[in-house]
């Protein structure tokens, strides 16, 4: 803005902050996301390739660490899927219909939140382990869910559970009812319409929900620490190997591995970031 | 990833898609297809994933006896822990709702270089593993670490002492407190400022008199939704905590330990005395985002 | 105390919002800041609050320069558009809010401001609602609260933005009349935006008429309708029409016709007319159809399709349905492109009693009492005159412009 040439001191804007307090409160804010987000992220890299890329590939093709890169894979192939479908059976059920009982559903929807994931374990301990009712009946037939891979998924299903549903209700809160009411008058069944008309509305939301699920069940650690068992080459998904490499003191190992979920973090990030800027950009569209 | 967003079936008491008095028995008729399929499978998944095995605790909790569970719940080292979870939460979620507000403001009032960067790192604590998050802030903070060797030498020491413990529940706290708050003070109304000025407010009044108060209930619930989430933490504390019993060893941790003892029932009641503080808490943030909707709907 | 706003311009980046803007407010007057959006009237009052900063000039309170002075210390009362009531604030608080934060020497004691606020909320008669919320009140009851919080400070200058806008039709007609009267009645020299002309002709003083960030005309509400000074004000305030024309010989011409004697130079003209100050006329100089015909009030109101060639001197090939460039005069040294009629192009209004309506399709002649000449637009895109031909003058010498009554 051009300066007043006769106001020979100008007064403080009417509002936002002086010059002075703005770049104060930038700089603030910046060193203090500086210390407690960006260094973090970018000692996990500095730690890892301190001893040169060939000690990190070395640390990375581990048999041990392999085994654990497959089974978090596995485990993700499992139990993400299995929360796209509640997510949007739930999403569904509570957004297109009136019913009794509907804000207690949403708040058992979002209860895993609310829960240390050291309790998301416990619970699965308690009802499959050795003094639970069910604990002698598997293992009489033979059934092991606990300290394998049914128990790792179970845990890992628990706590990533909200991830899609709770991004698919407010938008389809939000989006009401009408659309789908228009496809059945054109005569479309109920899959039809789902398939072709509510699923094209939520489809950015979904895929957002399916990052944010996918990177918390790649990474989980309290609830799948305490029903895998920590059987090294087993039971370790990648996670659990950090902390058993740490522990050990092979740091070098353990950020190497690190590096690994450090890097599907912000792949998320930079997803997540694409898809609100393509909305954003769709917004504006729609706007102009 | 659990962005602080509002529940948004409780938000919507109002008429669904029939009139009001068409509602018969426990649910609305509506045209749309598919709700017994998909409540079915709701209910029947909540139930096997979630509310059994919930059930199995609370069964296991009462097969204790209540003389039993006294005795379990009032050990010194539960109540250490209880305490060391809870009192280091609730500062981290006081630091964060000081400078999580002051990030908040930052990203939504001015437009600098690097603004898009920092919104975006701020979700970071949701998408990092809490293990991964837990060693580098070990690494970061340690004794040798870039950030905690100038602090030794300044005689704080943080890695391996309480002050880990708050550090790691900063860290997965902050985007709690500023993401609940960046929409409301997107929401503040220039006019507001503009009168409070015209008023003859000075600008320091106007923050503290008309956009502070404003700001309350998204704030209360940032900070009860990072201190929720920072009481159940486990894996960015456990390596940067150092957990000595009694001084730095969380309540999380004091189960896993148990666990690995067998002594199945001291878990059980340190995670019913630890379930019981999350609902608690549960309820008290449905109560803050009820007040905060309120105050976002009735603009106007 | 007056305000003046001196050769004040404000620009947003290239966008120049006000344009060599000068403006004397006098001490206790109520004026009105008329224009359509974007002419720079709410720029022109934000101005004046000192919440925009000019780009270059002067705003003068009495004899203060108002440059140095803040938001704050300008000590005017701004009532926003949709009122910016603080709603985490009772009312009273509201009210109260500019006394309370005031520095500590000035301020009042609590009690004090309490009695202040209450009395303020009696002046503008919503007392009883002190403890309510914002949200709780209607949009007339925000209104006047906005008002009272404004006035609690003792304001030098009452500045409105809009402030009948957010309110349904039957609210604002009421509140109107009440803020006359209140103005009447406390004094305080009032300046307030509006883009309803009945608005701002009921209610002010005076009326500033605002266009693409300039000044168009300032008068009284009388002076204003009846001696609009630019063609913007006459088309913006009240019904009108317009028509090329041109004046030859110090007669007007229109549409191929003598209308008479005008005291003009010679030249190409813009002529306004209300639709009043029209009048049927077997003998009218002015010849054409009517395309539609509707109810307004106690009249009717005509479009009238002019035709450039009476009848009787038209050539008889050229139907009254015909294209009117076919039946297009001989072109005159100042009508580079023949074949363009524009007075028959856009209908003008005429109003009519409805005893004596025209059916739609009929052909009428009808005089305008009481025309208004303005120079022509410096470049036309087209030609904007028919040349009159000799002879072709039916008209009987009109009346002069400003002497004529109106028709209706």
């Amino acid at each position: 803005m051009p300066a007043n040439p006769t106001a020979p001191q100008a007064p403080p804007p009417p509002t936002g902050e002086p010059p002075l307090v703005r770049a104060g409160l930038i700089a603030v804010a910046m060193a203090f996301l500086a210390a407690f987000l960006l260094m973090p992220l970018v000692s996990v890299f500095a730690e890892a390739f301190a001893r040169g890329p060939a000690a990190f590939l070395a640390a990375i093709a581990e048999p041990d660490a392999l085994a654990a890169i497959r089974l978090t894979l596995t485990v993700a192939a499992i139990a993400v899927p299995l929360n796209i479908v509640f997510g949007l059976a739930a999403a569904w059920a509570v957004t297109k219909f009136e019913f009794r009982g509907k804000a207690l559903l949403v708040t058992l929807i979002d209860l895993p939140f609310s829960v240390s994931p050291v309790i998301s374990g416990l619970i699965y301990v308690l009802l499959f382990g050795a003094g639970s009712a069910l604990g002698p009946w598997l293992q009489g037939h033979g059934l092991q869910v606990l300290f394998a891979l049914p128990g790792i998924v179970l845990a890992t299903v628990f706590v990533t559970l909200p991830f899609v549903a709770r991004e698919l209700i407010p938008l389809m809160e939000a989006q009401g009812t009408a659309e789908e009411e228009a496809a059945l008058t054109l005569g479309a069944g109920g899959w039809a319409t789902f398939r072709r008309v509510t699923l094209p509305n939520v489809r950015f939301a979904l895929l957002y929900g399916v990052l944010l699920c996918n990177a918390r069940a790649m990474g989980e650690f309290g609830a799948v620490s305490v029903v895998s068992g920590h059987i090294r080459g087993v039971t370790n998904t990648m996670p659990l190997h950090v902390e058993i490499l740490y522990n050990e003191y092979n740091f070098l190992a353990a950020f190497a591995v690190a590096t690994l979920l450090a890097l599907l973090a912000l792949v998320t990030l930079a997803a997540k970031t694409a898809l609100e800027w393509q909305r954003s950009q769709r917004r504006r569209a729609a706007g102009a | 990833m659990t962005a602080p967003r509002t529940v948004t079936a409780a938000a919507s008491p109002g008429p669904g898609p029939g009139p009001g008095p068409a509602r018969r028995g426990w649910r609305a008729p509506s045209v749309i297809p598919g709700f017994g399929p998909t409540l079915g499978i709701t209910l029947g998944y909540l139930g096997l994933v979630v509310l059994i095995p919930l059930a199995a605790l609370v069964w296991r909790s009462t097969e204790l006896g209540a003389a039993a569970f006294w005795d379990l719940a009032r050990d010194p080292r539960t109540l250490a822990a209880l305490r060391t979870s809870f009192g280091a939460a609730l500062i981290a979620a006081g630091v964060n709702a000081v400078f999580g507000a002051l990030v908040a403001w930052v990203l939504v009032r001015y437009r600098f270089a690097g603004r898009r960067l920092l919104d975006a790192v701020v979700d970071l604590p949701f998408a990092l593993p809490t293990a991964v998050a837990g060693i580098a802030l070990a690494a970061l903070y340690g004794p040798q670490g870039w950030l905690g060797k100038p602090l030794a030498a300044l005689g704080i020491q943080v890695a391996y002492a309480p002050a880990g413990i708050v550090v790691a529940l900063v860290f997965v706290g902050l985007p709690f407190v500023v993401r609940t708050l960046q929409p409301v003070i997107a929401e503040i109304d220039r006019e507001w400022e503009e009168a409070a000025a015209s008023l003859g407010a000075r600008r320091a009044q106007t923050v503290r008199r008309v956009i502070a108060p404003s700001l309350l209930p998204a704030w209360a619930t940032g900070f009860a939704l990072a201190l929720a989430r920072g009481v159940g933490e486990y894996g960015s504390v456990i390596f940067i905590a150092g957990n000595l019993p009694h001084v730095s060893e969380i309540a999380p941790l004091l189960i896993v330990i148990k666990l690995e003892e067998f002594n199945y029932p001291a878990a059980t009641a340190v995670g019913v005395m630890m379930l019981s503080i999350s609902f608690a808490l549960l309820l008290v943030i449905n109560l803050l985002q009820a007040w905060n909707r309120r105050r976002l709907t009735d603009a106007r | 105390m007056d305000v003046r706003i001196d050769h004040v311009r404000k620009e947003f980046g290239r966008f120049a919002a006000l344009d060599d803007t000068s403006l004397t407010i006098h001490d206790g007057e109520l004026v009105a800041l008329l224009g359509p959006s974007g002419s720079g009237k709410t720029t022109l009052l934000r101005v004046l609050a000192g919440l925009e900063r000019p780009s270059a000039g002067r705003i003068l309170f009495g004899d203060q320069d108002a440059a140095s002075l803040s938001v704050q210390e300008r000590n005017i009362g701004f009532v926003f558009q949709h009122y910016a009531l603080f709603k985490h604030m009772t009312v009273l608080d509201n009210v109260a809010f500019g006394l309370s934060v005031c520095p500590a020497r000035r301020r009042p004691p609590r009690a004090e401001i309490a009695a202040r606020a209450r009395r303020l909320l009696a002046l503008v008669q919503i007392d009883g609602l002190d403890r309510r919320y914002p949200d709780q009140l209607s949009g007339g009851q925000r209104q006047r609260v906005a008002l009272a919080r404004a006035l609690a400070t003792d304001p030098r200058v009452l500045l409105l933005d809009e402030p009948f806008g957010a309110l349904d039709a039957r609210v604002r007609k009421d509140l109107r009349h009440w803020l006359r009267g209140f103005h009447d009645r406390t004094g305080h020299t009032t300046v307030f935006v509006t883009h309803d002309q009945d608005e701002a002709l009921e209610l002010a003083d005076r009326v500033v008429v605002m266009n693409a960030g300039r000044v168009e005309q300032v008068a009284d509400p009388d002076t204003l309708y009846d001696r609009p000074a630019s063609p913007f004000v006459f088309a913006f305030i009240g019904d009108s029409s317009s028509l090329p024309a041109t004046v030859r010989a110090g007669r007007l011409w229109v549409a191929g016709r003598a209308l008479g004697p005008v005291p003009a130079a010679d030249g190409p003209v813009r002529l306004f007319f209300r639709p009043h100050h029209a009048r049927l006329a077997d003998t009218g100089a002015l010849v054409g159809r009517v395309v539609a015909s509707r109810r307004q009030g106690d009249r009717r109101r005509l479009d009238v399709a002019l035709r450039p060639d009476a009848p009787s001197d038209a050539p008889s090939d050229a139907p009254p349905d015909a294209p009117s460039d076919a039946a297009g005069p001989p072109h005159s040294a100042d009508l580079p492109r023949p074949g363009d009629a524009p007075a028959a192009s856009t209908p003008v209004e005429i109003d009519v009693a409805t005893d004596a309506a025209p059916p739609v399709g009929a052909s009428i002649r009808f005089d305008i009492t009481r025309p208004s000449l303005f120079p022509a637009p410096a470049a036309p895109r087209r030609p904007i005159v028919v040349a009159p031909r000799p002879g072709t003058a039916l008209a009987p010498p009109g009346p002069k412009p400003d002497r004529a009554h109106a028709a209706g």
